[in-house]
């Protein structure tokens, strides 16, 4: 504690005026747990999602005994049931069977009973001069919508995001819901006949009253409004601070704000040195946004108004860290927790939500720890992993 | 017994050399980018934007913040801490390190000392918009007396690509002294059609930007 409050003042050094806190700082391993921590022991987790309206946990992984979503409830004490409530394959085509399809992403609507999926193929790549003849263009959907039952349930009522639009043998990405201004957001989009080379792209479909993508006369078939391509995969590893306007995309070496309807500007990308694929999330109640580079040690926090990122960033680097996972809010513990390699990391905020020095990390049996969700109602952080520790 | 006698003088002569250099004669000292705490590229195309600057040909409104570009209608705003100089010190010298891109013939750089305070949400319109909106004496900060400065603190007419160097002296020992807030700098154009490219000095690139202080005792 004296140790991280000695550090907290001689690295105040770069303190901003407007910030108060430190800017750029190093902070050294933990030996202190990460606090409200539930694991939930299920093979190969990769994403995962809490509603708190229903009280259920869901854990996307790849295929065990054929199913993909694997779905929790929770008691009043954000205890998860001991084994899945229900269970779902998420669906391919027979032409595709040989190839192994995988969430990448899973969101609850947070006031419908809806979970959004996000789902990718890992297919043989062919060169895009036979778009019309790559069977993954043709049959395999990424998009998949559950109704939520009772006890938990999944019914599947819509399958979309098909064709040479969608980029498929990616394994990172996020779907994002924007409950106010009623969009979906949607990563590693492709444009086919792109001017430039990159043609890596991310777009958001509107949706209706009842959480669907919305279809007009003229659009029968709902269709996502598409940015400009500009950089490469993965793209779209976190949608934050989304406005009417404009919304923070994580993508390759730094955030991308999206301004939707501007085509004079209609994004610009801030370079963050060494910072690789940057997860992104927005704090549910402060204008700030929470970054980790995939694969780095690095942790960023970051100032919005309106979806427009301003001033400079908090730049931090944790000793000894690989971070593999968007950052999580946990609004009611002050904290963002983070996946890493074989370990969850949490960083405490100040009361402006802010990083600080102070950090806890614990020992997880799992490579990779990317399923993390948090619940605000049970004040709890569900964790995926192989093995209980 | 002689040689341990030269070795102690010159010992001696070390010491008292780093400590005159220190609180005798002064010292300069190198301000990088990460002494940096506050920047912002403005524009007039993307007015709600506090980052946004270079596009390529072609590139269908697809900006990015490298490098940054200086026009009549883009410009760069940011701030050293000044922290590092320790108290009680007089300013001496004070000269502003920049790599500069490809220019139009004839460009001529202008840095303003900002006299207004900006902050978080600044952009072409906005000097801040929390914790509450307010507005650019005129856009972009070009409102002499009022967003900056009455004259530029240089201007420097160059047409060579390199590190260039800006004597910002006056500037500094204002700020320093308390004579004057420190709201940083502004890199801006008056030309039009003239144009530069800035190496930009976001997070960790720390060497192509510097600011070198020289300071002695009062």
């Amino acid at each position: 504690m004296i140790r991280h409050l000695l550090l907290f003042l001689f690295l105040g050094i770069g303190a901003s005026r407007s910030i108060g806190a430190p800017l750029e700082f190093n902070i050294p391993v933990s030996k202190t747990p990460v606090p409200s921590l539930v694991q939930i022991a299920l093979p190969g987790t990769r994403c995962a999602a809490v509603s708190d309206s229903q009280s259920l946990l869901a854990i996307g992984h790849h295929a065990s005994n054929g199913m993909h979503i694997s779905i929790y409830t929770l008691d009043a004490t954000g205890t998860p049931s001991v084994a899945p409530a229900a269970q779902v394959a998420l669906p391919t085509s027979p032409a595709l069977q040989k190839s192994e399809n995988y969430p990448i992403s899973v969101a609850f609507h947070p006031t419908l009973p809806l979970l959004y999926v996000w789902q990718d193929i890992n297919a043989p790549e062919m060169p895009a001069a036979q778009d019309d003849k790559n069977p993954v263009y043709k049959e395999f959907d990424h998009l998949l919508i559950y109704a939520v039952k009772g006890g938990g349930s999944l019914q599947l009522v819509q399958s979309l995001a098909r064709g040479p639009g969608f980029a498929y043998k990616q394994t990172l990405g996020k779907l994002e819901v924007d409950p106010i201004n009623q969009r979906l957001f949607l990563p590693n989009l492709r444009v086919p006949k792109a001017l430039m080379d990159a043609t890596a792209s991310v777009g958001y479909y509107s949706l209706d009253v009842q959480g669907m993508p919305a279809r007009t006369a003229s659009q029968p078939t709902p269709t996502p409004k598409v940015l400009t391509p500009l950089v490469a995969y993965p793209v779209g590893l976190g949608f934050a601070g989304a406005s009417k306007d404009a919304v923070i995309v994580g993508a390759q070496d730094g955030p991308i704000v999206w301004e939707f309807d501007n085509r004079r500007v209609n994004a610009s990308k801030i370079y963050f040195h060494n910072a690789a694929g940057l997860w992104v999330s927005g704090h549910p109640k402060l204008p700030l946004v929470y970054m980790a580079g995939n694969n780095t040690p690095k942790v960023f926090c970051m100032e919005h108004v309106d979806g427009f990122l301003t001033l400079l960033p908090q730049r931090v680097t944790v000793d000894g860290a690989s971070f593999q996972s968007a950052p999580v809010v946990m609004t009611k513990q002050n904290r963002i927790a983070v996946g890493g390699i074989n370990f969850v990391y949490t960083f405490k905020l100040d009361a402006t939500g802010r990083l600080t020095t102070e950090m806890e990390q614990s020992p997880l049996s799992q490579a990779r720890v990317s399923a993390l969700a948090y619940s605000e109602k049970l004040d709890r952080l569900y964790v995926g992993v192989d093995l209980l520790k | 017994m002689k040689r341990k006698g030269i070795t102690t003088l010159a010992g001696a002569l070390v010491l008292l050399t780093l400590f005159a250099n220190t609180h005798v004669f002064g010292r300069t000292i190198s301000l990088r980018a990460n002494d940096m705490d506050m920047m912002a590229a403005i524009v007039e195309e993307g007015p709600r934007h506090s980052w946004v600057s270079y596009t390529a040909e072609g590139a269908n409104g697809i900006y990015r913040v490298n490098p940054i570009l200086i026009s009549l209608t883009h410009s760069f705003l940011f701030r050293f801490s000044l922290e590092k100089i320790p108290k009680g010190q007089r300013i001496t010298n004070a000269e502003l390190s920049i790599k500069l891109g490809a220019t139009s013939k004839g460009a001529r750089i202008f840095i303003w000392r900002i006299v207004a305070d900006w902050g978080p949400g600044v952009n072409h319109i906005y000097r801040m918009q929390r914790p509450k909106a307010v507005a650019w004496a005129l856009p972009g900060a070009r409102a002499n007396s009022s967003d900056r400065a009455t004259k530029p603190s240089a201007m420097l007419s160059t047409t060579e690509a390199g590190e260039q160097v800006i004597n910002l002296t006056e500037d500094v020992e204002l700020w320093y002294s308390g004579a004057a807030h420190n709201y940083g700098w502004q890199i801006s154009s008056e030309d039009t059609d003239a144009y530069f490219l800035l190496s930009i000095p976001v997070t960790e690139i720390q060497d192509n930007w510097e600011l070198r202080v020289t300071y002695e005792p009062q």
